[in-house]
């Protein structure tokens, strides 16, 4: 019988059945596709990780202090390739070479990769030249080289200008270089890839002879530095290079600097064959399948300890490049995490709103039947099983359909869209996994039986004097006022005691035990629960200003529609509690995206100024992030990190550059006031020029000393710049003394405080923040001279001039340069000193734009999110526009035998449809747009870096365009029906 | 309820002698209407004529299913016919267009239901201006001056600002009386206007409903199935089974049987 009800209902209440059905599809398709994008970013986030450490779990190496430098793939590749989890494993040399190209001036250093191409499959590759336009034009088959020829084959299938052809995890419409090939002899000289930075500097193309000088690496007695003067042996070996190529995750380096060569030639010709400096290994990807990105580290972990179970005795030294970076970066994927979640909540939650308020009605126009059939014998709890019946296949029609769609919209969508920011990263983003369904519905089924719940109860507590006398069902009956009477357990007290409780439970419980512990899912779930109340929190305390909003609405509609506007007016302001619940969701589904445009509006319009504040000066180049340090050795000594002299020299007298100033690398020491009441640990620095006029003006704030201060530092020996929060610490002011402790042992110097500083942009930490202070990060600005004699241990004599204490080169470009030029420069530096003396350079316009450019994708993820909650919000504004028009079908009934044209009518609910949604988007806005700058201020107040007005133009104005649209589509096809009938046939259904 | 007075022939004779009356406001000839009831058609209204003066008081009468809501709504102009003719003040309501009609409506004919429809969410007040509103004739100073003059006149003046919830059912139909007054219609048409409301409360409705006929000149044409109700007004057609069966035209004769 309740199956039959349910058909029946079905049939006689198609609109409201449909419209449930489509919001539900909707809903969980959204959370489908919303959970398989976690996913998709998830595997992203690994291929990321994975081009920048390299496409491989496992490093394996001998320490330098092993007697033998080598391993033995024969030996060790069986083992740990019999290990479960390992897919596979391939021996490497991996070293820094000298390269000789011919022509003496662009001779350098560069990392060799040798592999073999037959098993070492990891990673991607993309020929950029193999030589086949040269030898095209040429008419010439490659001076005979099959290997040429065969990438040239391969080469012409391909676009032209595109990227030839990959090895490797390559997707299938790609076609595999032939490494073998490539990297094989012809006519006795092995082929080489070298890599397009690479290639660059050495000024190598393909057809050219290179011949790289090897030597195997230094080991060292246990204990023991290494002996610098012994001797090493060097094998010197020709090859030519068949292609210039990128590569990701190939060398396992960021990147593109290197040269690929087999290992085969590389062992014969340098009198190591058969042997390998590294293994690296390849697990199964199954491991990072787990969501929590800990989880999956420590599956590969487990695999690594098996591999060095299986290793017994060997000597090796283990590295897990890819697990740890997946590690590393959990927060991000947290917060993003969190983020979805967020939207996919907000979203869940209009459909459980809209679903609640339609079955709500159903059962509120079947009080009457339900009625009779109490009389008739029917228990409450047939009743309540009527309601969850009809619920329930609602939901299995509903949530079936929505996975469809969510798989549809998975699959067509977002995966293009992140393969396509993805790149060659990833070529296997996962399409909708059984998890994702599975909690799909799970969570559609909870929101359906939360949504149920109330109108399941109410049917179930149909009075039988509904169906006799109507009239007075309604009111209090005997047995009500036998309920008042008795004294009950009030729990609106004990929720107002949970929820005072829950700000002292996060601070002294949750949060230290998550934080304390390091629970991932713990912290997840308290930085989603924060995130959650932040936004329900400001959208709650701005919904106050929703009747404002309305009331500017009305006076714009009074103006532009008057007569419509008197009816409107009166409904919308005197509708008591009738749309507060919908209005509420639309109030947060608008502070969310509203909160992180605006967010990142804010961070584009500040990071010029930011980053302009934070890097001091247009170029930043630091040293070294030397070639050796990528591989395992010991750490190198202080003046090897540092600037040599020459190529200092060299880098200043570039004619690209303007003024530099160079500054010395921080020395970590105490600063006291000498007399043992206060200390505090520093970093000390120096500079050998005026800050003035090379740093961004705004990038130097000296609130005490002046602008001498920053003449006297260089002038006077003994002269000192603090930061206002050490001078605060110190109760130092100008003219006053500070103990700093030396190099040496027993050693102080004592320096006169010329200037204190609030900031000095790229110089060091100059703040006014205590904490600062407190973390020892508080910088000291002297000149070079007092610098040498602080970190000089006198015992040895007096300072060297010569030993290299330059750490940093902030400089301008030369007057010359444009905006364009800069940027070119910054790759002429990069390939010329990054590559050749492992400079880093920092080019704060590159910055600004990298951060904009991150800001505009930013802004196209938040508007396919923001698209897809307000095409729910559409759904929830449709079923209360629904839901309103259907329980004042008397009114419009009059209405319609006043006079009413059809179109007043249109007008009336457009008009109310659109004053109460775009009264709660903007609500929602201003809460959205006013936490954002909330954020940001106090990261600027932190920070000590002033705001910038900006506001979000895309996601905001697309959101109220979208609400504009979904009023104005469910007004229109809500009266669509009323408005065509005549008023008799509306009045007779009453 | 009273019985029809004369058999289906006289009556007809009866109404064909109204049609030829002068100054005729509602003239309604040869109405057919039937309505599907599933597959079946049944028929509402078959081949009824009639002609209201300007400024009579006419009550429809009959059974349940006898065709007198039917023959109301078209005479209102709610409804259409399916055959036939029916003219307001010289103008054919059946060839006319939904839009027309209800600029009909707004202009000519003022309407008071059996369970009021008020816009519970306005005032009396406001109520009484809603169709000035939707006709835009009046500034909003004189809209509201002839609101509470309306008001005034059903004895409401002190309730102007009472919305319907705060207004016992007596006074929310003497509110609904002044809305169908409010664009100083020539024709009133009430269906059942003291169905809800006890006998005491109808009849001061009723009262109303008289004075305004009398007072003013308003056609009133009604629907009761109360015979006391009836009695106010000049004449009553009696309708059985789609045809008007009798015309009573001594209504204080009716009454006085009634008392």
């Amino acid at each position: 019988m309740i199956l039959t009800y349910v058909r029946r209902n079905f049939r006689r209440r198609k609109v409201r059945t449909i419209l449930m059905i489509l919001a539900l599809i909707v809903g969980v398709g959204t959370l489908v596709a919303l959970n398989a994008t976690v996913d998709s970013y998830r595997r992203f986030y690994a291929g990321t990780v994975a081009g920048e450490v390299g496409d491989f779990d496992l490093v394996l190496t001998r320490p330098d202090t092993a007697p033998n430098p080598f391993m033995v793939p024969r030996e060790i590749i069986p083992l740990v390739e019999a290990v479960p989890g390992v897919r596979s494993a391939a021996p490497r040399l991996h070293a820094v070479v000298s390269v000789r190209t011919g022509v003496s001036e662009r001779d350098g250093e560069a990392a060799l990769v040798a592999l073999d191409p037959a098993v070492d499959t990891a990673g991607t590759l993309e020929i950029v030249d193999d030589g086949s336009q040269q030898a095209d034009e040429e008419g010439d088959s490659a001076e005979g080289d099959g290997a040429q020829g065969d990438g040239a084959e391969a080469g012409d299938e391909a676009a032209p200008g595109a990227a030839r052809s990959r090895f490797g995890r390559s997707s299938d419409e790609e076609i595999p270089v032939d490494m073998e090939a490539l990297l094989g002899e012809v006519d006795g000289v092995p082929g080489a890839v070298v890599l397009q930075q690479t290639a660059d500097v050495l000024g190598v193309a393909p057809g050219d002879v290179i011949e790289i000088q090897y030597a195997p690496p230094q080991t060292r007695l246990p204990g023991q530095a290494p002996s610098a003067s012994a001797a090493r042996r060097r094998t010197t070996a020709r090859w030519r290079v068949r292609a210039v190529a990128t590569q990701r995750g190939v060398t396992g380096e960021s990147g593109n600097e290197g040269i690929l060569v087999s290992l085969a030639s590389a062992g014969e010709r340098f009198g190591v064959p058969g042997l390998a400096e590294r293994i690296v290994l390849d697990y199964d990807p199954a491991l990072y399948d787990a969501r929590d990105p800990q989880k999956s580290a420590f599956a590969a972990r487990e695999v690594t300890l098996l591999v060095r179970e299986s290793l017994g005795a060997e000597d090796v030294e283990f590295r897990m490049p890819r697990p740890r970076a997946v590690m590393d970066g959990a927060n991000a994927f947290i917060f993003f995490q969190s983020l979805i979640s967020m939207y996919g909540l907000l979203s869940l939650s209009v459909v459980g709103m809209l679903i609640r308020t339609m079955i709500l009605t159903n059962v509120q126009e079947q009080t009457r039947d339900m009625a009779v059939l109490r009389i008739l014998g029917a228990s409450r709890r047939f009743l309540f099983n009527t309601v969850a019946a009809e619920v329930a296949a609602i939901g299995a029609i509903g949530i079936g359909l929505g996975i469809v769609v969510g798989q549809w919209v998975n699959n067509k969508i977002i995966v293009r869209f992140i393969a396509q920011r993805a790149g060659d990263m990833i070529a296997d983003v996962p399409l909708v996994t059984m998890s994702g369904v599975l909690l799909a519905v799970a969570v559609g089924g909870l929101v359906l039986a939360i949504s149920a719940w109330a109108p399941a109860r109410k049917a179930a507590n149909t009075k039988v004097t509904h169906a006799i006398n109507p009239g007075v069902a309604d009111g209090l009956g005997l047995d009500d006022l036998a309920k008042m009477r008795e004294r009950r357990t009030d729990l609106r007290i004990s929720r107002s005691g949970l929820v005072v409780l829950t700000y002292p439970l996060l601070i002294f419980f949750a949060f230290p035990l998550a934080f304390d512990f390091g629970v991932l899912w713990v912290l997840a779930a308290l930085f989603f629960g924060a995130l959650l109340a932040l936004i329900v929190g400001a959208a709650l305390l701005f919904f106050v200003i929703i009747l404002p909003f309305e009331r500017l609405l009305l006076r714009v509609q009074a103006i532009t529609a008057p007569r419509a506007g008197y009816f409107v007016r009166r409904t919308v302001l005197r509708g008591k509690g009738r749309n507060t619940l919908i209005s509420l969701m639309i109030v947060m589904s608008a502070t969310l995206p509203s909160f992180l445009s605006t967010t990142l509006a804010l961070e584009v319009a500040n990071t010029e100024n930011d980053r302009r504040l934070d890097g001091g000066a247009p170029l930043r180049v630091t040293a070294p992030v030397s070639l050796q340090q990528t591989s395992a050795g010991p750490p190198q000594p202080v003046e090897q990190r540092n600037f040599k002299p020459e190529v200092l020299a060299e880098l200043r007298a570039d004619a690209g550059l303007g003024p530099t100033v160079a500054l010395a690398a921080p020395f970590r020491t105490q600063a006291s006031d000498g007399v043992g009441l206060r200390d505090a640990s520093v970093r000390v620095t120096a500079t050998d020029g005026q800050l003035r006029g090379l740093l961004y003006d705004e990038a130097i704030e000296i609130i005490e000393g002046g602008e001498a201060a920053l003449t006297r530092v260089l002038d006077e020996p003994g002269a000192a710049i603090i930061g206002a929060g050490l001078a605060d610490h110190f109760g130092a002011s100008v003219g006053k003394t500070l103990r700093l402790e030396g190099g040496g042992l027993d050693h102080d110097e004592d320096v006169l405080v010329v200037g204190i500083a609030k900031r000095l942009g790229g110089v060091g930490t100059f703040t006014a923040k205590k904490t600062a202070v407190w973390g020892g990060d508080s910088t000291v600005l002297l000149g070079m001279a007092t610098y040498r004699r602080l970190i000089n241990d006198p015992v040895t004599g007096p300072p060297d001039p010569n030993t290299p204490i330059v750490r940093t080169l902030l400089a301008t470009p030369s007057e010359a340069i444009d905006e364009e030029g800069e940027a070119e420069l910054t790759r002429d530096l990069r390939l010329r000193y990054g590559t050749q003396h492992g400079l880093n350079i920092d080019s704060t316009a590159e910055s600004i734009a990298t951060v904009r450019e991150e800001a505009r994708t930013g802004q196209m993820f938040l508007l396919i999110l923001t698209a897809l909650t307000s095409a729910l919000a559409v759904f929830g504004v449709f079923a209360v526009i629904y839901v309103s028009i259907y329980g004042r079908r008397a009114e419009i009934g009059m209405l319609k035998a006043m006079g009413a044209p059809g179109r007043h009518l249109l007008k009336v609910f457009v008009g109310e449809a659109m004053v109460m949604t775009l009264a709660a988007t903007l609500t929602g806005v201003s809460a959205g747009v006013l936490l954002g700058y909330m954020l940001r201020v106090s990261e600027g107040f932190q920070n000590e870096v002033p705001t910038a007005f900006a506001v979000d133009r895309i996601v905001v104005p697309a959101m109220l365009a979208l609400m504009i649209l979904a009023s104005l589509i469910s007004a229109t096809v809500a009266t669509h029906g009323y408005r065509r009938r005549r008023a008799v046939e509306i009045l007779r259904t009453l | 309820m009273s019985q029809p007075s004369a058999p289906p022939a006289a009556a007809k004779d009866a109404a064909q002698d109204a049609v030829e009356e002068v100054d005729v406001l509602i003239r309604i000839e040869n109405i057919h209407k039937s309505y599907l009831m599933g597959k079946e058609a049944v028929p509402a209204l078959r081949g009824v004529s009639l002609a209201i003066e300007r400024g009579d008081m006419v009550c429809l009468m009959g059974p349940s299913g006898s065709g007198k809501t039917t023959l109301l709504n078209i005479v209102g102009g709610l409804d259409e016919p399916g055959r036939g003719h029916v003219t307001i003040d010289e103008e054919d309501v059946v060839s006319m267009g939904e839009e027309k009609l209800a600029r009909l409506r707004l202009e000519k004919i003022g309407f008071v239901f059996q369970t009021f429809n008020l816009l519970n969410n306005f005032t009396a007040e406001e109520n009484v201006e809603a169709p000035m509103v939707l006709l835009g004739a009046l500034s909003k100073r004189d809209r509201k001056a002839r609101a509470k003059e309306l008001l005034a006149l059903v004895g409401l003046a002190d309730r102007a600002e009472h919305f319907p919830s705060e207004l016992s059912g007596g006074q929310q139909q003497r509110v609904a009386i002044a809305r169908a007054l409010a664009n100083d219609p020539a024709i009133v048409i009430g269906d059942e206007m003291t169905g809800d409301l006890d006998s005491k409360t109808g009849f001061e409705v009723m009262d109303v409903v008289r004075t305004l006929n009398q007072e003013q000149g308003k056609t009133v044409v009604y629907v009761t199935h109360d015979p006391r109700m009836a009695a106010y007004a000049d004449y009553t057609i009696h309708l059985l089974d789609g045809v008007i069966v009798a015309r009573d035209e001594d209504p204080q004769r009716a009454l006085e049987r009634v008392l």
